[in-house]
């Protein structure tokens, strides 16, 4: 560090003073920092440095001369620990394969977000020797790592990756998922062999349309015949599997879905196309079974292919650690969450997240409740007072004494609420439902009419048209028309960052008339404040002692403080004596000059300022003035809450207490009755049913995980996230914080879309009473099967997909 | 005109053997991920072990 004489700084003449207030950029991230005469490269904090010595050993710097490179600053890097990988029983959770000379792990790193993240990654075996291979999957910012635990054990793993800027992010409901992947192959093969068998059936089918008869040469028809039956035998029994299981449970409880009559008409094309080959009466309906399940499938894929980046299901679990350190009579044990009990000491370092409710056991410390309620200040605790659950330590060592488990704590036992017990990925849309019900039973009323009607004038054609109603009456445009337009809306939104789990959700979105929104963090930032200062004017030298004395503090307020003050340059003076007090505030000795900023009850503040000020800056013992900041509202919040109000009941609920009632009012124009403040995570569940008591369909719009009860309660829960890696509960849709000012345009969207599908179901309909009309008079040919059925079907699809985008164009 | 059984029979054979290979792509996790390769095609040195991971 260099010394600078104070005389030359007390008095500035000009703005561009010295040399020594130089631009310098840290040499990893890119931000300005300090200048550092000592050595070239200079870094804006010890994580940066870490991170690029270690590159710089294994010669690794070509990872800088990536052009998109924007590298986040590692000053505010947390420090995790990971002693509990050492741990045997956990180890085996995690690794998906174990031998003593190769180990594969999968981490989940949340901060890949570039090229040369991946490169850097994947060139992880040149930074250890026991590191034997690493794939990154960019998308899913996963890592799969492959490793010789001889050489190099699952913590060190984890450290290493950790030291260059890449925690992993360990929790045990991933862990336990980790083969849950291969699930969606199946339908991939079924539509697959779906598609390779309607292929080559319509080739084996055309010499019949094209006017081959029995006449010309009964030997090639029949063997045509038979390929095409057996080509429709994988189709019905392993690629159109799914429906006959989802159709059979619908039956059982008298549920009738669209799956029955699509069944139905699938087993009569079959039976039928079977009975006419082998009787050699006739081709067969081959090519259009195979065709309509071709279609179905794709459908079904379609509306699956969601964001697999974002999980949408994610509870407190996958939140929390996945093991915490029990302070013993013997010592320190690391164990796992499920297994602490009321009673249970544990150690908490600096960055811990407390697991369960308990007691503070040591002297002093700081709260971040952040995630449980999207309020970033730091809260004081002293020994013996009560801390909660999700609330994160901040500070030195210490330790917590339980009395509550995991599952019994004040956040957690939210999750206990029978509104989490319904079911998870239960995708049916409603709209499907109620047509399936009619449609069902209109088309066994009218093949039961057919029946009946040529039974008394004709039995020869009784069955054929009896069975061709079943075959060209099956829903396949009428089931399309969902998974294609709301399939479609999902995928546009989600390019204008607003990701909807399913197409279930995006339904629900036109239903709603009520709307529910939570304060903190959701219609108020999280983090952007306006600050302000007022007081003695304060010179360019007092500016620096006052950034000297913030910058190497992690506290939020100290973050304020400096960027409020942060021109652009910094000129580096010697500290001594520097002291966080938790609850205080800061001081040191910057360059002889003894420099307190905190709260009052640190420094003399005159009384009027008292009240203003948030926090008070003194220097040499005479006060200077105050910094004053207070949350800004979200830009695009009142505009959407005035379209909110145009569609329904608008209401706020809050976890704070009501001082800013009237603030609240007047800003969003909304009556005070309908604001209701001091609510804990179970009232706002419990309001969010009351509602639905009412009839009323419920729109809720959270944040953290005290909104957690209330966003799966809510018909349409919707969870605002400034970053997409954060943690966000469990909810139907996450919109990106600074797409707010959008919200309104692209839920009309989604409402609107609805009509579209109505009219998607008018096309497939149409087709279905042409269809119709062949069928009961006895004449529907193969041929005219094999043009009206994927006709259909394909007018619908590009009937969803290109109105959902016509439509967009206008967000 | 039978001659074109055969050809029924190659061009169904040949068929078979896309299908095979779809079924193999799918299960070798070559869509999986759709977006890395594009990036590491694009860097320039060898990496010193292959990176090549079977699942």
């Amino acid at each position: 560090m260099t010394l600078h004489p104070p005389e030359q700084q007390v008095i500035p003449n000009n703005k561009n003073t010295s040399s020594i207030i130089a631009q310098a950029r840290c040499a990893h991230c890119g931000e300005p920092c300090l200048p550092n005469e000592e050595q070239t490269p200079t870094f804006c904090c010890e994580g940066c440095q870490t991170v690029y010595e270690i590159l710089d050993k294994n010669n690794l710097c070509d990872y800088y001369s990536s052009a998109d490179l924007a590298l986040t600053s590692l000053k505010a890097k947390e420090n995790l620990h990971f002693e509990y990988l050492d741990d045997d029983d956990l180890q085996n959770q995690i690794l998906f394969f174990r031998s003593p000379n190769i180990s594969r792990v999968r981490f989940d790193l949340p901060t890949i977000h570039c090229a040369a993240c991946i490169w850097l990654l994947e060139n992880l075996p040149r930074l250890h020797d026991g590191i034997i291979s690493a794939t990154v999957h960019f998308i899913e910012k996963e890592i799969h790592v492959s490793f010789n635990e001889s050489i190099i054990s699952l913590r060190q793993l984890a450290e290493l990756l950790d030291k260059i800027g890449y925690p992993p992010l360990i929790r045990l409901d991933k862990a336990q998922k980790k083969q849950s992947s291969n699930h969606s192959n199946d339908l991939i093969y079924q539509i697959g062999v779906a598609g390779f068998a309607f292929g080559n059936s319509m080739l084996f089918s055309f010499p019949e349309y094209l006017g081959l008869t029995k006449d010309s040469d009964p030997f090639i028809l029949q063997i045509l015949g038979y390929l095409n039956l057996s080509l429709g035998i994988p189709v019905l029994f392993y690629s159109a599997r799914e429906y006959f299981i989802s159709a059979w449970k619908g039956l059982k409880i008298r549920d009738y879905n669209l799956d029955i009559p699509i069944v139905v008409g699938a087993t009569t094309l079959f039976v039928r196309s079977a009975y006419e080959i082998i009787s050699q009466t006739g081709s067969g309906y081959m090519d259009s079974l195979a065709g309509f399940l071709f279609f179905l499938l794709a459908g079904k894929w379609f509306q699956e292919r969601t964001y697999k980046q974002i999980a949408f299901d994610r509870d407190y679990q996958s939140y929390f650690p996945i093991a915490t350190t029990k302070i013993t009579t013997e010592g320190f044990e690391n164990i796992s969450l499920p297994t602490l009990k009321k009673g249970d000491e544990i150690l908490l370092k600096n960055g811990d997240l407390i697991p369960a409710d308990g007691l503070l056991h040591c002297a002093s410390t700081a709260i971040d409740y952040s995630f449980v309620s999207g309020e970033s200040a730091l809260i004081p605790v002293l020994k013996g007072e009560k801390v909660y659950a999700g609330g994160k330590w901040h500070g030195q060592e210490g330790s917590v004494l339980l009395n509550e488990s995991v599952s019994q704590s004040y956040l957690t036992q939210l999750w206990n609420d029978p509104a989490f017990q319904k079911e998870g990925n239960n995708v049916r849309v409603q709209l499907t439902g109620q047509i399936s019900k009619y449609f069902t039973f209109t088309l066994f009323a009218i093949a039961i009419l057919t029946l009946i009607y040529w039974y008394s004038t004709d039995k020869s054609i009784a069955l054929n048209a009896f069975t061709a109603v079943l075959i060209v009456a099956c829903p396949c445009a009428v089931a399309l028309s969902v998974p294609f337009t709301y399939g479609n809306v999902l995928r546009i939104l989600g390019k204008k960052h607003f990701f909807i789990k399913n197409v279930a959700a995006v339904e629900a979105i036109s239903n709603i008339d009520t709307f529910v929104f939570d304060k903190t963090g959701t219609i108020t930032s999280s983090q952007i404040q306006e600050s302000k200062y007022e007081g003695k004017p304060l010179s360019p030298y007092e500016i620096d002692l006052i950034l000297n004395l913030t910058a190497s503090s992690t506290h939020p307020v100290s973050k304020t403080i400096y960027d409020y003050f942060f021109k652009g340059n910094v000129s580096t003076l010697q500290i001594t004596a520097w002291e966080e007090e938790i609850g205080k505030g800061l001081k040191a000795v910057i360059d002889s000059h003894q420099i307190n900023i905190g709260s009052a009850k640190w420094i003399q503040v005159p009384g009027e300022d008292r009240e203003k000020g948030n926090v008070f800056i003194e220097i040499d013992g005479h006060y200077k003035g105050y910094l004053s900041y207070h949350r800004t509202w979200r830009d695009g919040a009142a505009p959407f809450m005035d379209w909110a109000k145009s569609k329904g009941e608008t209401y706020i609920l809050s976890g704070d207490n009501d001082n800013e009632r009237e603030k609240l009012s007047q800003y969003f124009k909304l009556p005070t009755e309908n604001m209701y403040f001091k609510q804990t995570p179970t009232d706002k569940l419990a309001f969010i049913k009351t509602l639905q008591l009412k009839g009323r369909k419920v729109f809720m719009l959270g944040d953290g995980l005290n909104d957690a009860g209330a966003l799966r309660q809510a018909n349409f829960g919707m969870v605002i996230s400034e970053n997409q890696n954060n943690f966000t509960p469990a909810s139907d849709a996450i919109l990106a914080a600074s797409k707010l000012d959008k919200l309104a345009a692209n839920l009309t969207y989604a409402i609107k879309s609805k009509k579209l599908v109505y009219l998607a179901y008018g096309f497939a309909l149409i087709y279905n009473a042409i269809g119709l009309y062949f069928a009961v008079q006895g004449t529907l040919s193969p041929v005219v099967a094999a043009i009206l059925m994927p006709t259909s079907s394909i007018t619908v699809v590009i009937w969803g997909l290109s109105t959902t985008a016509i439509f967009a164009r206008k967000l | 005109m039978r001659i074109i059984l055969v050809l029924i029979f190659l061009s169904l054979i040949l068929a078979l053997l896309f299908l095979a290979a779809f079924f193999w792509a799918v299960k070798n996790g070559q869509y999986e991920d759709d977006h890395t390769p594009s990036i590491r095609i694009l860097w320039e040195d060898k990496k010193p072990k292959d990176l090549s991971q079977e699942e």
